[in-house]
């Protein structure tokens, strides 16, 4: 053998072996710790439900701390104790008008509680009409100077329950597009305080908004498909 | 959960448990029967051995008179020539996949901060060249080299030829198609949806076959082995290439688990790659190279029972960790978080082991390259699963989960400890098989700063930028936005050391392909830290 | 061999007792559980973009499955909507749970955000809706044509982003893409989530 071709292995110490120290004691000791933990955090879990996802609290649970009431949820509060069906009607409810946390949510069971305008906003409108009531040029109309936010209230009453489509001329620009319909998800009261909100933002000086002016235009209107400008102009006047 | 799930959980968990300790307690009485004689087969009669002591001069060891040190050499230098070739073809890949991607790592990272950067192509959108960068890491770099090193190690620990090379060398030639065909398939828009699965599953097949290539020349060789006693970095290669072809089939296949169940599959995969393939992996490569470097024996044969076993029985039930919180049942993440913290068991006495073994020896570290590279992976093994451990009660995870945090986490594990134990195992292995000795010392330092400096910027910015995202999520007072704007100095910082990694690995893998080509000056001397001709008190 | 077989044997039991615990069991009850009743499978254009979620990664920086408010009340405050239960995913093939929130979750996205036109927006560049976003633009998922035709859906976006002359449509990939956005709505009630015991005061 030529022992530059082992050269490597001819340096090399001897092949790994494994030495006879008895694992130390606090090794089995952790061990011991470990198990008698396992089998507390285990039975710790009981009563945790088996369906519907891992940690999941009871609905009613979560339905205290819900969304703030109007008439139709406060309703549903009192009720939901007593019937499954209600439970998930509200929180159906508490879902979808779900809002950045504020203090306006706390439930309080007064039906004429404080909806909170500005957090809707934030949750429902901004992503479109920005924080600052901008909107996007070309894309997004502005609220801020919206001649048709402070109109008659019964046409940012018409375009936020119903939606609005097709061309439309807003502070000296003309925007194409489709607002969605938001009267599945608000409620009378929410609308209301959302566009009592925007009406007096960013230098907006139009009167508030009342949740009877929302159902009465439910009741002229019921459920209907996205109005156009046109269609707003030939019914409400110009804005 | 009810009280009967629980009783039968609990009843599992003691009997599993229990059970486990019985059997290690029952096979380390039975091994201190023959352990004497068990251990003297390891190594040939008489072999001395010294560690690669820079201090002195090198003379030929073999003075022709020693005939059991010589058989010793022999056995060492035959093992190494059967499996050249095949260890060469998947260390090379492996190399290259590296280059490969860390180059996509750098992109995914520089998009997280500049998203306007190759924005124009579809092929290199973040949502591609992200997956590109994790499949090219996994199945590229780690997989290959640590099949090429097993490739090396097991003929060496069961002193006897690689029976099959050629079908080893196969392999890596379909692996590799295979993984041009993913990775070129995902660049392409075609992806099977799944984290760590992400290439079509028909592609997958190249990679069962070529694995397959190699694990039957593996397990023919551990079936003709001369030894008698199974030292344990055999048993870890044994598991792993058992253990992956299992999880890389079960989870591949095509329209078995839809929905919520699917994402418990895919989990119980992703964490297993991880636990039952690149761990066993990374740990049996360290009981192997530091006791070799030192020339002293890992100091408890016991805890190394323990430590193995209890990886097998705890590492493969974690996985659930990955979806706490999310729509899975409560029983299933509590059962993982249990053994997530069991986990610490086989991390800690495998620590002591490694680290034990180290003691009153930590000068090496300045003159061996691979006992750095190994020994530090080693050591990020205990950090990061120990992070582990914390990170999977749900008082923790609710923080970390779905943040920047994960990601740092994985790269402790994949990087500082696999990677960087990779590294020291090439650094052994190239001059046994290239009869060449690594031409520039200064290359070997300067890969090692680069990439150290590099990750230690890239865990710790992210770690801190992560548990902050993560406090912040739970808190709905602070826009989302806002969120976004508080990671950015640390996505930027993340750019920086994975720059710095880049760069290292682009040394290592010149100065690897140097190697190949026996470029350099030629030296007799082992390439270490410290020059040779320094002087050292024994 | 013989211990080398029982090694080899003795891992593989274990893994088979861990993909019995974290596969089979998992999927017996999963597969069990109640599919919400008014989820609907996804029409053949939101399946198509599903397919282009998946194509383009999106799962890597966007999760869909907000938790409990009593364990992560984050989700929940910030309109991510109600914990997700695993048969809201009956008809998800493969999965989109997503590990990542560099972006929100999107699981209730339909709901909050119903407009077609901002998604298509968004998607072509998120920096026109939010100037310091991280989510890469999408322009090859958009034509940019001299005039659109008849059925082209146009996005009409602010001189600063848009091309000097002409218009951007929106390509079918797109289109899908947002439909799917649209359909991810879960705000019906999910019946497996656990009730409250019924406490009268």
């Amino acid at each position: 053998m030529d022992q530059h071709d082992h050269r490597a292995q001819n340096r090399e110490a001897p092949e790994p072996e494994e030495g006879t120290r008895a694992a130390p004691k606090i090794v089995l000791a952790w061990i011991a710790i470990l198990i008698v933990w396992g089998v507390g955090y285990y039975a710790w879990q009981i009563g945790k439900p088996m369906q519907g996802g891992d940690s999941r609290t009871p609905v009613a649970a979560i339905h205290q701390e819900s969304r703030p009431a109007e008439s139709s949820s406060s309703e549903s509060v009192e009720a939901s104790a007593s019937s499954d069906t209600s439970i998930e009607e509200a929180s159906d409810t508490a879902a979808t008008s779900d809002t950045a946390a504020s203090e306006g949510s706390d439930s309080s069971s007064t039906a004429s509680a404080e909806a909170d305008g500005a957090a809707i906003f934030s949750a429902q409108c901004s992503a479109c009409h920005q924080a600052n009531g901008q909107g996007i040029p070309g894309a997004f109309p502005p609220l801020a100077g919206s001649e048709w936010l402070q109109a008659d209230p019964n046409i940012p009453i018409a375009i936020v329950r119903d939606g609005l489509q097709g061309e439309i001329e807003v502070a000296g620009n003309t925007f194409q597009g489709m607002m969605p319909p938001l009267g599945g998800q608000l409620s009378d009261a929410e609308v209301a305080a959302v566009l009592t909100y925007a009406r007096s933002q960013w230098g907006n000086t139009a009167s508030e908004v009342s949740p009877d002016a929302v159902a009465k235009h439910k009741e002229r209107f019921g459920d209907r498909g996205s109005w156009s400008a046109e269609e707003l102009t030939e019914i409400f006047g110009e804005p | 959960m009810t009280p009967t799930i629980a009783i039968l959980l609990i009843i599992t968990f003691v009997l599993s448990t229990v059970g486990l300790l019985l059997l290690i307690w029952s096979i380390a009485n039975n091994q201190f029967g023959h352990g004497q004689e068990a251990a003297r087969t390891i190594f040939s009669p008489g072999e001395e051995g010294h560690s690669e002591d820079p201090a002195r001069a090198v003379e030929p060891v073999f003075t022709g008179d020693n005939t059991e040190q010589a058989a010793a050499i022999k056995a060492r230098w035959t093992a190494d020539q059967s499996s050249r070739t095949a260890v060469l073809a998947w260390l090379s890949s492996a190399v290259f996949w590296l280059l490969l991607g860390s180059f996509f790592g750098l992109i995914s990272s520089l998009k997280m901060h500049l998203p306007e950067f190759l924005v124009s192509s579809e092929f290199l959108t973040f949502g591609r060249v992200r997956p590109v960068h994790l499949n090219a890491v996994t199945y590229g770099w780690a997989s290959m080299a640590g099949i090429g090193v097993a490739l090396f190690l097991i003929p060496r620990l069961f002193k006897t030829s690689l029976a099959g090379g050629k079908y080893a060398v196969m392999g890596s030639v379909i692996w590799n198609i295979g993984l041009v065909l993913g990775l070129g398939a995902i660049t392409l828009g075609m992806s099977d949806g799944e984290e760590w699965l992400e290439f079509p599953w028909q592609i997958d097949l190249l990679f069962v076959v070529g694995g397959a290539l190699c694990a039957i020349p593996l397990l023919l060789t551990a079936a003709n082995r001369k030894v008698e006693h199974l030292y344990v970095t055999s048993w870890y290669l044994m598991a792993a290439l058992v253990w992956f072809p299992i999880l890389f089939l079960v989870a591949n296949l095509p329209f078995t688990f839809p929905g919520a169940s699917g994402a418990t599959v895919n989990w119980w995969f992703a964490h297993n790659v991880l636990g039952l393939w690149v761990t066993p992996i990374g740990i049996g490569i360290a009981y192997y190279m530091i006791p070799k470097i030192l020339g002293r024996p890992i100091i408890s044969y016991q805890l190394s029972l323990i430590g193995f076993w209890s990886l097998a029985l705890f590492y493969s039930q974690v996985g659930i960790h990955h979806i706490i919180g999310g729509p899975i049942p409560t029983w299933l993440v509590t059962l993982s978080i249990v053994h997530s913290v069991m986990m610490s068991i086989p991390v800690i006495t495998v620590a002591i082991n490694h680290h034990g073994t180290m003691m009153g020896n930590f000068s090496r570290l300045k003159d061996s390259p691979t006992l750095r590279f190994v020994w530090i992976g080693a050591l990020m093994y205990t950090v990061a699963s120990l992070q582990g451990s914390m990170e999977a009660l749900r008082s923790v995870n609710v923080i970390t989960h779905f943040t920047h945090y994960t990601i740092a986490h994985a790269h402790l594990g994949m990087y500082a400890f696999l990677s960087f134990i990779l590294f020291g195992a090439v650094y052994f292995i190239m001059p046994r098989l290239t009869n060449w000795e690594w031409p520039w010392r200064r290359l070997i330092s300067l890969h090692f700063w680069l990439v150290s400096v590099g990750i230690v910027i890239y865990v710790v910015s992210l770690t801190v930028a992560g548990w902050k995202q993560g406090v912040a999520l739970l808190d709905a007072t602070m826009p989302f936005m806002d969120i976004v704007r508080m990671t950015l100095p640390a996505l930027q910082a993340r750019t920086v050391g994975g720059a710095l990694m880049t760069l290292g690995h682009l040394v290592f893998a010149f100065h690897f392909v140097a190697m190949l080509m026996h470029r350099g000056a030629g030296n007799e001397q082992p390439t270490l830290f410290r020059p040779v001709i320094k002087e050292i008190t024994q | 061999m013989k211990r080398a077989l029982a090694i080899m044997i003795g891992a593989a039991l274990i893994l088979l007792l861990a993909t019995l615990t974290l596969v089979v069991m998992p999927y017996l009850q999963m597969s069990a559980e109640q599919v919400p009743p008014d989820l609907k499978p996804y029409t053949e254009q939101q399946q198509r973009g599903r397919q282009v979620y998946i194509a383009n990664g999106c799962v890597y920086c966007h999760s869909q499955q907000p938790r409990d408010p009593g364990f992560a009340p984050g989700d929940r405050d910030r309109g991510w909507g109600r914990p997700s239960v695993p048969g809201d995913y009956a008809y998800d093939q493969p999965h989109l749970l997503g590990t990542m929130r560099t972006g929100p979750d999107l699981f209730n996205v339909g709901a909050r955000l119903p407009s077609i036109d901002w998604q298509l927006l968004h998607l072509y560049n998120p920096r026109i809706v939010h100037k310091d976003s991280i989510m890469p633009s999408y322009p090859f998922l958009f034509r940019h044509v001299d005039e659109a035709e008849e059925g082209d859906k146009v996005v009409y976006l602010p001189a600063a982003f848009g091309p000097e002359s002409g218009q951007v449509v929106a390509t079918e990939d797109a289109l899908a893409l947002a439909e799917y956005m649209l359909a991810l709505d879960h705000t019906y009630p999910a019946p497996t989530l656990p009730k409250a015991e019924k406490t009268k005061e």
